[in-house]
């Protein structure tokens, strides 16, 4: 496989869309076959739950999280689904809240990364988290994700958090920007109430597909690629660092691949 | 005036998640001892009808009048859950104290004895803890007992235990003070996990070395109580906290039996798989439920011994309460393997001792049981034996070969490609790996609706 220069997320952001274009000739009648790619797309970069891991163990985590900084958290409200617990202070604007950034250590160092994010998010005010409950969200790339009310906010937030971090193996989160040099801490922007991931893999799912129609079924998958990508550039989208700078074009609305959770307070 | 003619109300405090993948919804009462229920969504369209006080009649009519059910079908359908969620206090009479939404009794900043209130932990509606800080900053937990019926005794038993037990395995006993519900306890802080909890490694994996070291120090600790008169009667893994270093701590003692404190037998637990079987036995046929004794708590300790190193109960007891209650009269404990977990058959053993349904036949005291798990940790776990298990160069091979750029994805048709999904994904859980998830997923989609009826068990 092609490793383009530049950095962790970058490529895995690469080769997930290298992989997902291999398919562009294979797939099921539209819609099926562009939201069967999304989905692709969505999940790429998560891992497997282990053959004996308890159930339990998710909630074990966060509890083990919260405990040294209860004190700072009365503030917020702590509330869940069964995805993800969340935690928002009594005084956010929720509706305001579109910069995400996202926190993605391997499974291995969750617990140690959730104590330095919980302490960093208080320390710096963030107005809101959340974080997988269960053992799939735990095992997705986005496992962690903070909300905040504006991009310098969340920028100042993101590299703060990335040098706390920077010891702890990352897992990495594809389609995100990444800041910092290891990729476990990437940004993102929430546009209309669709999460910033979904709508990029919406996106280049559609356009893959398009791409795949415009180059034939032999055409290399680095050919269908390219040619989504300057589909997505015309749309707005940073295809190299997908670093969520200008509000991306909306594309026409397609079906949802698969239920994605978005927005602080969910 | 008859049941017809009383109101009933959805509290204001109890909360609803809906499942997205089903109809469900889980709904809980904030503070209430009383597990999530799961209700189908057109139950939970009924619940919802009592935000406004209704009669059980007039809620259901309104609620037929909506969705164009028969009423008296929906009436038959719909009695035993809403008497179902009248005996779990989601509906309630209107206007009666149980309507009322809980508050707590304390506030963050508030003096207790010595402590000051620093965050709440939980409030229930017959209990409180707090994290706090005494004044020479150490840190501290606030107790508040607050229940008319059996609050004084809970207060009564645990502060005369925590006196007794000074020094042991057990919170340090700083401060309390009775009241006319029950009382308030300031204890030394615990730093800890539940004990069956406390065994999961960094990706939430029970290992055998810690989780038998955790059984050992959990039975020296009941030992150590034992020895000083006090059976806890309350033997569950979140009454045992576990730190970092694996040290053990026993906490509410409100159930607790003294010896010569004057206090009476103490009550019993209604239920749990930590009930022993005479337990059980009496609770199933509506009798007195025996007096705790030592070899109640031996069997206890037996079930949580299974419990800290499988992850799972000694007996299947997901069932109807009176099934639960014969299984734990009559059956003898699952082997390991039933839950998952490799054979360990002289382990097996000494809990099957512990775990006999004739008293006479367990070990006479925790530290016995202490004594025989040790000798037959010594013999380690049967080896787990899977006879696809690709080795980690395999492995490596599998993931460095399934790639697009290589012949497999040239010439794969579905069947192939779904055998190959199956065996990534093997690979996935076995190491973790991410490259080999997006690998599984990749394969998936390119099988199509074609299921594997094999597993690929080399890669060349």
């Amino acid at each position: 496989m092609p490793n383009p220069a530049g950095e962790r997320l970058a490529r895995l952001s690469r080769v997930a869309t290298i992989r997902a274009a291999a398919l562009t000739g294979r797939l099921g009648p539209e819609p099926q076959g562009s939201s069967d790619l999304a989905a692709l797309l969505y999940r790429a970069g998560g891992c497997a739950p282990s053959r004996g891991i308890d159930a339990r163990w998710p909630q074990l985590v966060l509890r083990r999280a919260e405990r040294p900084v209860r004190a700072a958290l009365s503030g917020h409200t702590r509330s869940a689904t069964a995805a993800w617990m969340s935690w928002t202070r009594t005084d956010a604007d929720t509706s305001e809240l579109v910069h995400k950034i996202y926190v993605s250590p391997s499974v291995g160092a969750l617990a140690e990364a959730l104590t330095t994010t919980f302490a960093v998010a208080i320390d710096l005010g963030v107005p809101a988290w959340k974080v997988g409950a269960d053992v799939a969200g735990i095992h997705r790339a986005d496992k962690i994700v903070l909300y905040l009310p504006t991009g310098e906010a969340a920028d100042r937030a993101a590299s703060i958090l990335a040098v706390a971090l920077n010891h702890i193996e990352p897992q990495g989160v594809p389609f995100t920007g990444q800041v910092g040099d290891t990729g476990i801490v990437s940004r993102g922007i929430d546009h209309d109430g669709t999460s910033w991931r979904a709508l990029v893999c919406r996106s280049l799912a559609d356009a893959l597909v398009a791409g795949g129609a415009v180059a034939g079924p032999t055409a290399p998958p680095m050919d269908v690629a390219d040619l989504a990508y300057e589909r997505l550039v015309g749309l707005g989208f940073d295809v190299t660092t997908w670093w969520p700078l200008q509000p991306p074009t909306p594309q026409p609305p397609t079906p949802t691949p698969q239920p994605m959770t978005t927005g602080a307070n969910r | 005036m008859s049941v017809a003619d009383l109101e009933f109300r959805l509290p204001d405090d109890v909360d609803a998640v809906h499942d997205p993948d089903g109809g469900d919804v889980i709904v809980s009462r904030r503070g209430s001892r009383t597990p999530p229920q799961v209700l189908s969504s057109d139950a939970w369209a009924l619940l919802e009808l009592f935000r406004e006080p209704r009669t059980l009649a007039g809620a259901v009519l309104a609620h037929c009048t909506s969705t164009g059910q028969d009423p008296v079908a929906t009436l038959e359908a719909a009695f035993p859950v809403l008497v179902a969620l009248t005996r779990s206090e989601l509906l309630v009479g209107a206007g009666t104290d149980a309507a009322a939404s809980l508050v707590a009794r304390h506030a963050v900043g508030e003096h207790v004895g010595p402590a000051t209130l620093v965050a709440r932990i939980r409030v229930l509606r017959d209990s409180e803890l707090w994290d706090a800080v005494l004044e020479d900053g150490a840190p501290a937990v606030v107790k508040v007992v607050d229940d008319p019926t059996s609050g004084p005794e809970l207060f009564r038993r645990e502060a005369t235990a925590l006196r007794r037990l000074r020094g042991g395995p057990v919170p340090n006993l700083v401060w309390s003070e009775p009241r006319d519900t029950g009382g308030v306890l300031v204890l030394s802080f615990v730093d800890g996990d539940p004990v069956d909890l406390a065994a999961l490694d960094a990706r939430g994996s029970r290992g055998d070395a810690d989780a038998i070291s955790l059984v050992l120090a959990t039975l020296d600790a009941y030992a150590a109580v034992h020895a000083r008169g006090v059976l806890h009667g309350d033997v569950h893994p979140g009454n045992i906290l576990a730190d970092e270093q694996g040290h053990v701590t026993l906490i509410d003692f409100g159930i607790a039996d003294i010896a010569d404190a004057g206090l009476g037998p103490a009550p019993r637990t209604g239920g749990g798989e930590q009930l022993d079987p005479a337990a059980a036995q009496a609770l199933r046929h509506g009798q007195p439920v025996p007096e705790l004794d030592v070899t109640a708590e031996v069997y206890s300790l037996a079930a949580l011994a299974f419990r800290i190193l499988t992850g799972a109960a000694y007996l299947d007891l997901d069932l109807e309460r009176d099934d639960a209650l014969d299984a734990i009269a009559t059956r003898p404990p699952r082997p390991f393997a039933d839950v998952g977990r490799p054979r360990w058959p002289a382990v097996e053993g000494v809990l099957a001792c512990g775990l006999a349904k004739d008293p006479a036949a367990r070990q006479a005291t925790a530290a016995d049981l202490r004594d025989d798990l040790a000798r037959a940790a010594r013999q380690v776990p049967a080896p787990t034996t899977d006879a696809g298990e690709l080795t980690s160069a395999e492995a490596a091979a599998l993931v460095e070969n399934s790639d697009i750029d290589g012949l497999a994805w040239a010439d794969a048709d579905e069947a192939t490609a779904a055998v190959r999904a199956d065996a990534l994904q093997a690979v996935a859980v076995d190491t973790g790996s991410v490259e080999a998830h997006d690998l599984a997923l990749l394969w998936r989609v390119r099988a199509g609706h074609h299921r594997a009826g094999e597993r690929l068990h080399t890669e060349g």
